[in-house]
């Protein structure tokens, strides 16, 4: 039978409940009360994405190429806005974040023609804007497509445009263009097709058309005007279960051979991608990118220099030999996080909880943020501060969320964990590093040099069907 | 999260439907911005129960539940998984979407997966659109491991992850369904037994000290009884059919255990699971002693009698538990392959038992969670009935609409609900047709089925026309309640609740005319089983005079029915009425 259990007083359920949705709000402003750049703080100052980005930018002469990557829910999107906002201080500087997924489908192959036409579509809807260009239809590239198509005696009318693009681009084409770009595989198909032997003039073209931008807007604020491009959201090319890999192979494809296509000439671009691209990084002709900069989860733990053999300390357990060594400064961000969202020690206690917590999150912030919200839900029926075994409950629950690997794949999590380098194996697909860092199966983090882990709410569970994995193949071996 | 500590469960079991019901609850309370939440289970009654209590919370709230399931994991087409998808993307701001996908047959997996990759590409959309609300995702648990891969963002998105266990057998008793109880064996004719010639016997073989005579008059009478008395009589034949079978000489242990039987039968109808047990079993240790195997009718009869013995009692008492639902089972599966074998061999003589013993094997299954496999003996059983049927429709009819209505719950519970509607109103047309002739041995059984109707048309949206079939229902029953309160208070409450339900979540008014005596057996509703003082019974029938059981008033038409439909229903019930008074005065 469940034990009966005291009401929780009204006035403790609202301070849970502003608690709760604090820790559930998904993406602060930058300028919200409640934000806390983390990497304002001095140990972490060093990988500030939004500062190392801008730099880039500022130092660079006439164009600039950069990637930038990060897992779900580190806070790229918060960090863009920054970069943004930084950026912008200087009115020279005219910056537009594209949002890729309105324009390609996030679940094809991708090519560098539909790629370019994406975005020279985001690039001018994003320009048409009272405050930068302004909604000139005759401005818009989508008819400007049209007409470079013809000019390329590229029968329009088999790709379905004739009917709908008048000799004048018209906004009906645009979104005609724009619709079947995302959304229709035989028109995307097609396109690919007729332009076979005009990609290299279609990039001309597309790079014409981004320098057309930036001298409208020269004209307009000044030439000392730069035009800065953020392509959101292109790491979200994941395909299906059908054909990930294929996907996969084909992004990698995209910024391996096709780098020069992706430097417009004079314009700042920064393209966000998959984490896994990390792993190709040295072989994507990396001089032709001026920079690659990542969010790494927060760094709670430090990895000892021999590597691997590193167990979570269990709470209430002094550290041992060959246990996680804490990461203090790591922690103490995370605190400050948290805490600006709700008040940490009267929900949990004290700030050793907590602490164990974070541990547990791997660095992972919205993780430790659910995690924080989730324990808030069960104070609502038990009070405050959580006890320690609905902590560990909570932990408990929490693993179910990432156990969804094979006992082979344990085998490879594990060299992992214990290399802290991805690619220690060449059987191992673009598309199961992109599955398990996407899932934070995996996680990045910074130390000096990059480093990778196995979320430590699984290792013992890894560890467990790595050796079941093994101990199966010893036995079927003769 | 888990449950409490000490609550006996391993760490990483899923929740008890309370348990996630206590966070989901909280969460609906609490939530003010856009969220997604994810509950994993294997059992559609979870997200049934679920969802109507979240239901009634937003709406206390002055908010909405909208339910979404798909009627087939095609994509396309009506009632596909891109109307589902652009059914969400729509979005209706403060609204909270219940995305039902625990359904375990097909191509469901695909349906899924397609699912979560067209939501997670639009989930901003989702995000404004569903902007001061949020949406439910239900699916079975086996999808758990997968999701995150084919949707990370919406995965990452989510606010709260429920993984729920898998009702108790317990739950069922409790549940809005109504699952027809399964006897051991066909009803004889014991209830019509006349107490005072049953004692006439008694004394006769008193009066010529026939011990055997003695046996079969005592449970005779004990059958013919009631209560105490009868226990008294129960007993006192066990203790002879004991004695006779320790004591020297030759006795009838055919006469012996048959009385056995129906001894077990009696206790098990008195609640008495420990008396009942030792009958079944010591006539089970009796039949294979005389006939030296197991192979045989008798033995089946007396194993399901055991079954009947366990999980009838038990639920009598504190509602089934698996200590009693195993057993049981292990006893219905010897019964069944045992019939099996002679059905093989002499059909004629042993389907209608085989039919039987698979429709409790069946139930069983479904008590212990095995619902895929209680699917299919409950199937084979219908499949025997209508055979039986079509030979015999007088004999087996009611048998086919049992199992029929056991086979609507099962494919209800594997989320199946187009199915278990359609069987189920195959089922209620069946009872239609036996009330008419028999008005008084099948009228309960009709409205009790007719519940069941009116809550898979619930549950598939249409509530005018789930209102019409309870108000049907609570409209046949109600006499019969007033007439024998404890054998028909659950069927009435069930009917009652769920007819209020249905107006006051969606809209679909309780007729004029039941109102009344709706809100009166509501007003009582408050134990279970529900007591019900003289007042009560005097106001009840109050209502019943004032509203014929052979008129019962019409209820209004539905309003999405076309004209023709509702101008033939008539037609047909006018003609009906003629043929019985026709019938009468032939008569």
């Amino acid at each position: 039978m469940t034990p009966v259990r005291a009401p929780v007083d009204q006035a403790t359920r609202a301070q849970l409940k502003l608690a709760y949705q604090a820790l559930l709000e998904v993406e602060l402003a930058w300028d919200d009360p409640r934000y806390v750049e983390l990497f304002e703080d001095p140990a972490l100052a060093s990988v500030n994405p939004a500062v190392r980005m801008a730099e880039c930018i500022q130092f660079s002469s006439s164009e600039s190429v950069q990637l930038f990557s990060g897992h779900r829910g580190t806070g790229k999107s918060t960090q863009l806005r920054q970069l943004k906002h930084r950026l912008e201080l200087d009115p020279t500087y005219k910056v537009v974040i594209c949002d890729m997924e309105k324009y390609l489908p996030m679940t094809d192959e991708i090519e560098v023609v539909d790629f370019l036409l994406g975005a020279a579509g985001a690039l001018s809807e994003a320009l048409a804007i009272p405050e930068l260009l302004g909604a000139d239809p005759t401005h818009a590239y989508w008819g400007r497509f049209v007409s470079w198509l013809r000019g390329q005696r590229i029968d329009v009318e088999e790709l379905g445009l004739g009917a709908k693009a008048p000799v004048a681009p018209e906004v009906e084409v645009g979104a005609n263009i724009k619709v079947s770009l995302k959304y229709d595989a035989d028109f995307r198909t097609q396109v690919r097709e007729r332009m076979r032997l005009h990609v290299g003039a279609f990039r001309t073209e597309v790079h014409d058309f981004a320098q057309d931008c930036l001298k409208r807007l020269r004209k307009r604020f000044g030439e000392d005007t730069q035009l800065v491009v953020i392509f959101d959201s292109i790491e979200h090319l994941r395909g299906t279960t059908l054909n990930p890999k294929e996907v996969a192979h084909s992004v990698e494809q995209l910024f391996r051979g096709h780098a020069e296509a992706l430097r417009f000439p004079y314009v700042h671009t920064v393209f966000t991608v998959p984490p896994w691209l990390r792993l190709q990084y040295a072989g994507i002709a990396s001089d032709k990118f001026d920079n690659y900069c990542w969010i790494p989860c927060v760094k709670v733990r430090t990895q000892p220099p021999e590597l691997g053999g590193e167990v979570l300390a269990q709470p209430g357990r002094a550290a041992e030999v060959g246990a996680t060594v804490p990461n203090q400064a790591g922690l103490d961000g995370l605190w400050r996080v948290a805490d600006k969202r709700g008040d940490m020690l009267w929900l949990l206690g004290d700030r050793a909880a907590f602490d164990e917590l974070a541990l547990v999150s791997g660095g992972y912030l919205r993780g430790l943020l659910r995690l924080l919200a989730d324990l808030a839900l069960d104070a609502g029926s038990r009070g405050v501060p959580v006890a320690a075994d609905r902590r560990r409950l909570a932990i408990d629950e929490l693993r179910n969320a990432y156990v969804g690997f094979s006992n082979r794949e344990a085998v490879w999590l594990q060299a992992i964990e214990a290399t802290g380098k991805l690619d220690i194996d060449d059987s191992v697909d673009p598309y199961t590093v992109a599955r398990f860092l996407d899932t934070h199966v995996l996680l990045g983090y910074r130390n000096g040099r990059d480093w990778y882990g196995v979320h430590p709410v699984i290792r013992e569970e890894v560890a467990r069907r790595a050796a079941a994995w093994q101990a199966a193949q010893a036995k079927a071996e003769p | 999260m888990a449950g409490g500590p000490g609550e006996g469960r391993a760490l990483t079991d899923p929740l008890a439907v309370e348990q996630a019901w206590e966070r989901l609850t909280t969460h609906l309370e609490w939530a003010n911005q856009f969220w997604l939440l994810f509950v994993f289970t294997d059992d559609p009654r979870v997200v049934d129960l679920l969802r109507s209590r979240a239901q009634a919370q937003l709406e206390g709230m002055g908010r909405s539940l909208v339910e979404m399931r798909p009627s087939t994991p095609e994509f396309e087409g009506l009632g596909g998984i891109d109307g589902l998808v652009g059914e969400l993307v729509e979005g209706r701001h403060d609204a909270v979407a219940w995305v039902d996908l625990v359904r375990h047959d097909g191509e469901w997996d695909k349906a899924w997966e397609r699912l979560c990759m067209q939501l997670n590409q639009r989930r901003e959309l989702l995000r404004q659109r569903w902007a001061g609300g949020g949406i439910v995702f239900s699916t079975t648990l086996d999808r758990l491991d997968a999701t995150p891969t084919m949707a990370p963002d919406l995965w990452t998105f989510r606010a709260l992850l429920l993984r729920v266990a898998t009702l108790p057998a317990e739950v069922v008793p409790e549940s809005v369904f109504e699952r027809f109880e399964a006897e051991a064996q066909p009803q004889d004719a014991r209830k019509d037994r006349d107490v005072e010639l049953a004692r006439q016997a008694v004394a006769r073989a008193r009066r010529r000290s026939d011990e055997i005579g003695l046996l079969e008059g005592l449970t005779a009478l004990a059958e013919a009884t009631r209560a105490n008395e009868s226990l008294v009589h129960a007993r006192e034949a066990q203790g002879l059919a004991k004695r006779l079978l320790d004591g020297p000489g030759e006795q009838p242990r055919e006469r012996i255990a048959a009385c056995l039987v129906r001894l077990g039968r009696v206790f098990v109808d008195a609640g008495e699971r420990g008396e009942a047990g030792a009958c079944y079993r010591g006539c089970l240790d009796l039949l294979v002693a005389i006939h030296g195997t197991r192979e045989r009718p008798e033995v089946a009869a007396a194993l399901m009698g055991l079954a009947d013995a366990y999980v009838r009692a038990d639920r009598d008492v504190s509602g089934y538990s698996l200590a009693v639902q195993e057993p049981a089972l292990r006893a219905t599966q010897e019964a069944v392959e045992i019939l099996r074998g002679l059905a093989s061999a002499q059909p004629d003589s042993h389907l209608p038992e085989l039919a039987r013993a698979l429709w409790h094997l069946g139930i069983r299954l479904s008590s212990l969670g095995r619902r895929e496999e209680a699917l299919a003996v409950t199937q084979e059983a219908v499949a025997i009935q209508r055979k039986l049927a079509e030979a015999r429709p007088d004999a087996f009819l009611p048998d086919l609409a049992k199992v029929l209505n056991s086979l609507g719950v099962d494919l209800s519970s594997l989320g199946r609900r187009e199915e278990a509607l359609a069987v189920t109103q195959e089922g209620v047309e069946i009872r239609r047709k036996l009330a008419e002739a028999r008005p008084d041995a099948f009228l309960p059984d009709l409205a009790s089925a007719l519940n069941n109707l009116g809550i898979y048309h619930a549950n598939l949206g249409l509530h005018l026309q789930a209102r019409d079939h309870l108000a049907e229902g609570f409209r046949i029953i109600l006499p019969f309640f007033v007439e024998l309160p404890a054998a028909h208070a659950e069927t009435t409450t069930k009917l009652a609740r769920a007819l209020r339900r249905q107006q006051d979540a969606h809209g679909a008014a309780i007729p004029d005319a039941l109102a009344p005596a709706v809100a009166h057996v509501l007003d009582r509703d408050q134990t279970e089983p529900p007591s019900w003082s003289e007042a009560d019974l005097e106001r009840a029938w109050s209502f019943v005079s004032a509203n014929s059981r052979a008129e019962p008033a019409p209820l209004e038409p539905e309003v999405a029915e076309p004209r023709w439909v509702f101008a033939v229903r008539w037609a047909v019930i006018l003609v009906v009425v003629v043929v019985v008074i026709l019938a009468m005065r032939m008569l």
